[in-house]
């Protein structure tokens, strides 16, 4: 019934329109398999839970003009003016706003001891007022007191919170509140632990591994992270420069940036990447279908006697229409068979030369499925054609 | 005989339009796409300074502790950098960072901004072929013993001294005067490769102020600064004598001959500083880069701008898989008139050559059609990537290289269709009507 051996030795017959089909799938498969997989852990990246109520909060720098200026009871200033903005639930004055890409790191030790520690982190140094201005959850222990905060390193750095990534990493045991930790040999204790919270460098692999120091030591480039009620959130944005210059009219108030903004703007090159990739399976799948549309009603035009005369002897319609098909499907499975195995290959060379991650098959079988429904899909009008053609040119 | 075969072609072409679309189509898609991302990437690879290739070296040094990870520091310390500038080996030579300042013009109507600066010796200006439109460099004894003085880029002076010839004027940074002694034409290499570390793309510093001045004035440094050892820094004396990493060097030399000595001199500095015990590391070693094995060390171009390349040209050899199936289509569809003309005698040569004509007419459309989408292409990824907004702009090397592509791959393409072609046999096509 479905007339394998004669579509097989016709295949045979005519070899090079079969290899040409074959390996334009099996190129398609390769390819679109491993670009959708790209694409989706790129996605995957993206929207990562950042642990941040984003909607709610965002930052801002102020630049003084003149750089020796001593801003320790200015920033208290600062932050008292700001949350006394309506609609402001918390503010902070902050070494690094999260998710900018530009930070600073340490590095931790369970054991006291000279050099660099085995466990990375972003630092981020504020006063007890970062936790909520951050929105974070505290999970274990608790926040910082008043008293706690220092603008000396040696009395603030004596004492830390950690992100639950690093706490896990650090004491895989559970229990991390109360115990101490060793940075370059200094000791710093546990105070709390924050369920989630994301540091500066989106593509590093210590992301998610941070910790907060009770800071309030100033500098002349000083930071701001501003939370507010998610519907407030332009208004009070619109007013923080106009108040601040007020009480300190030196500066230059700049980089006003929801944490949204500054979450597009680290994925950048990521979502360059989405889209470029998506712009080249499109282009794929529509050369995919024009090629074989051209080479199908080209093999149809070429068959047209032996059409005709099949027609004349007794052949349905739709028996010469499922005669194209099932070639059709024959020569994608084969196309498929090689584009597995070429798509694994170029995985390989993707794992190995550029830190892609290794194929997921669930990947290979969905491209599959999408070539074998493109190229039926494109060769049925030239198989309706060739159904539709006279049996009376067999007599011709 | 080529100017009958082109208007054979283009007649040829003509009869199956839809045909001759649809391969021009998929050629020029191809080549869009992988001229598009063979641009940026050629782009991302160039070495701005190819003009002095192995005269111009960066170093770097290994000096981190023993229980530290085995990575060599991509900046050097204040201190070795300032060892390796007591050194009269280059030509021309400085170690340099980047600070930024507060811009006060003299003329109050405009506002004070920021800007990124960099602070570096006057070799900087000579190393790097930099242009002087007004004035010069600061002379040689500043760098001994450092003044407020200047040099601005031309877009600067445009900007705070509406262009004029502003040496011997003052302006403000940091609310300091600051003497301009020249104005420089803008110097934008691309990649930036001599401070690599916050944006290989960025646009270079519109002012440079002498390095003998960090000392005096505390000048931040805006770029990296890496430590590894835990030391307490709350100077910036401390900081200067410290192991922090955060200064860059670049130097000049005469030959590559000078350079391998410059070399020697850095064992023997290592060797010192071993024996005074400041680098206990048994691999402790100098090490110096030419611009291009910098670039390659950094790795400049990104991972994914590789894979882009490769996925796109595999995309390019699918349109050409395309191109070959509809070419067979295309010419085998008129064999007979192929036959009679064979009958006619020609040989089978000239068949052949007269579809490549064909083909090549095709190519030369598909490879302007191409290059219209690159076109397209390139002002998407610059939309994308605003950082790349120098890297995705089309050169003629580019345009040149988009046709040559075109036409190649498509002769390649249709070579076997063309030999396919003229292997046809006159008698068959002449017997039936």
């Amino acid at each position: 019934m479905l007339e394998l051996r004669p579509i097989l030795s016709a295949m045979l017959q005519h070899k090079t329109r079969a290899v040409l089909v074959i390996l334009q799938m099996a190129l398609t498969l390769a390819i679109v398999s491993n670009a959708v997989f790209i694409i989706d852990e790129r996605i995957a990246l993206m929207n990562r839970e950042t642990g941040y109520p984003a909607g709610e909060i965002f930052g801002f720098r102020g630049v003084n003009i003149d750089s020796s200026v001593d801003m320790t009871t200015q920033i208290e200033v600062d932050e008292d003016i700001l949350r006394a903005i309506p609609g402001v639930i918390d503010a902070v004055v902050i070494n690094h706003i999260p998710i900018v890409g530009s930070g600073s790191t340490s590095s931790w030790s369970l054991e006291q001891k000279e050099g660099i520690g085995e466990f990375p982190s972003g630092v981020f140094r504020g006063d007890e007022h970062v936790l909520t201005t951050m929105g974070v959850e505290l999970i274990e222990g608790r926040n910082f007191t008043p008293e706690e905060v220092s603008s000396h390193q040696e009395v603030s750095d004596s004492l830390v919170i950690l992100s639950k990534s690093l706490a896990d990493k650090l004491f895989p045991d559970g229990q991390a509140v109360g115990k101490t930790i060793y940075r370059h040999g200094n000791p710093s204790k546990v105070v709390g632990v924050v369920k989630k919270m994301q540091g500066m460098w989106v593509s590093w692999s210590a992301f998610e591994d941070n910790v907060i120091f009770p800071s309030n030591g100033a500098r002349s480039f000083v930071r701001y992270m501003v939370r507010t009620e998610p519907e407030r959130r332009a208004e009070v944005m619109a007013q923080v420069e106009e108040k601040l210059l007020a009480s300190f009219p030196e500066r230059v108030i700049n980089s006003i940036d929801t944490m949204e903004h500054n979450i597009a703007n680290s994925y950048r090159s990521d979502n360059g990447m989405k889209m470029i990739l998506t712009v080249i399976i499109s282009f794929l799948l529509a050369v995919t279908v024009i090629g074989i549309f051209g080479l199908s009603s080209f093999s149809v035009n070429q068959r047209t006697k032996q059409i005709g005369t099949r027609r004349a002897l007794g052949a349905t319609k739709f028996a010469i229409a499922r005669y194209f098909l099932v070639e059709n499907a024959l020569m994608a499975s084969m196309g498929i068979a090689i584009g597995v195995i070429l798509a694994f290959a170029l995985n390989y060379v993707l794992v190995n030369e550029y830190g892609v991650s290794k194929l997921n098959n669930g990947y290979v079988l969905g491209t599959m499925f999408a070539i074998l429904t493109v190229s039926l899909a494109s060769v049925l009008v030239p198989a309706l054609r060739a159904a539709n053609i006279s049996p009376a040119l067999a007599t011709r | 005989m080529l100017s009958y075969y082109l208007k054979l072609s283009w007649l040829s072409l003509r009869k199956t339009p839809i045909i001759s679309l649809l391969m021009v189509l998929a050629i020029a898609i191809g080549i869009g796409v992988a001229i598009t991302t063979l641009t940026v990437f050629y782009m991302m690879s160039a070495n701005p300074m190819s003009h002095k290739a192995d005269r111009i070296y960066t170093i770097q040094f290994q000096t981190k502790g023993v229980t530290n990870s085995d990575t060599v520091p991509e900046q050097v310390t204040y201190q070795d950098a300032m060892a390796m500038y007591r050194s009269d080996l280059p030509k021309y030579h400085t170690p340099m960072f980047k600070t930024g300042y507060s811009i006060q013009s003299p003329n109050k109507d405009i506002k004070p901004f920021f800007t990124e600066a960099r602070v570096t010796g006057r070799d900087f200006f000579f190393m790097f072929d930099m242009t002087f439109i007004h004035g010069g460099a600061w002379d040689e004894s500043i760098d001994e013993i450092g003044t407020t003085v200047t040099v601005i880029s031309e877009s600067l002076n445009q900007r705070v001294f509406g262009g004029i010839n502003s040496v011997g004027k003052n302006i403000l940074y940091d609310d300091e005067p600051y003497t301009v002694v020249g104005v420089v034409k803008d110097f934008n290499p691309s990649p930036k490769f001599y401070d690599l570390n916050n944006g290989n793309f960025d646009t270079g510093e519109q002012i440079f102020v002498p390095l003998s001045l960090a000392p005096i004035h505390e000048l931040a440094s805006w770029g990296n600064n890496n430590g590894w050892g835990g030391e307490k820094i709350e100077t910036y004396q401390q900081k200067l004598q410290s192991e922090m990493m955060w200064i860059q060097y670049w130097a000049e030399f005469e030959s590559a001959t000078q350079a391998a000595l410059f070399k020697d001199m850095m064992n023997a500095y290592v060797l010192e500083q071993k024996q005074l015990g400041r680098f206990t590391r048994d691999d402790a070693a100098g090490y110096i880069h030419t611009v291009d094995s910098w670039l390659k060390e950094r790795e400049v171009v990104a991972n994914d701008y590789s894979v882009l390349v490769g996925l796109s040209f595999m995309f390019l050899v699918v349109c050409l898989v395309n191109t070959i199936g509809l070419l067979l289509a295309k010419f085998l569809r008129r064999s007979s008139e192929v036959g009679v003309r064979r009958a006619l005698g020609a040989s089978q040569l000239e068949v052949f050559k007269q579809h490549l004509v064909e083909i090549s007419l095709l190519g030369s459309f598909g490879g302007a059609l191409g290059l219209l989408f690159t076109v397209f292409g390139l002002a998407g990824v610059r939309s994308m990537y605003t950082s790349y907004e120098r890297l995705a702009q089309m050169d003629l090397t580019m345009i040149v290289t988009a046709f040559v592509l075109a036409i190649v791959s498509s002769v390649l393409a249709g070579i076997y269709p063309a030999y396919r072609i003229c292997k046809t046999s006159p008698a068959v096509h002449l017997k039936t009507q």
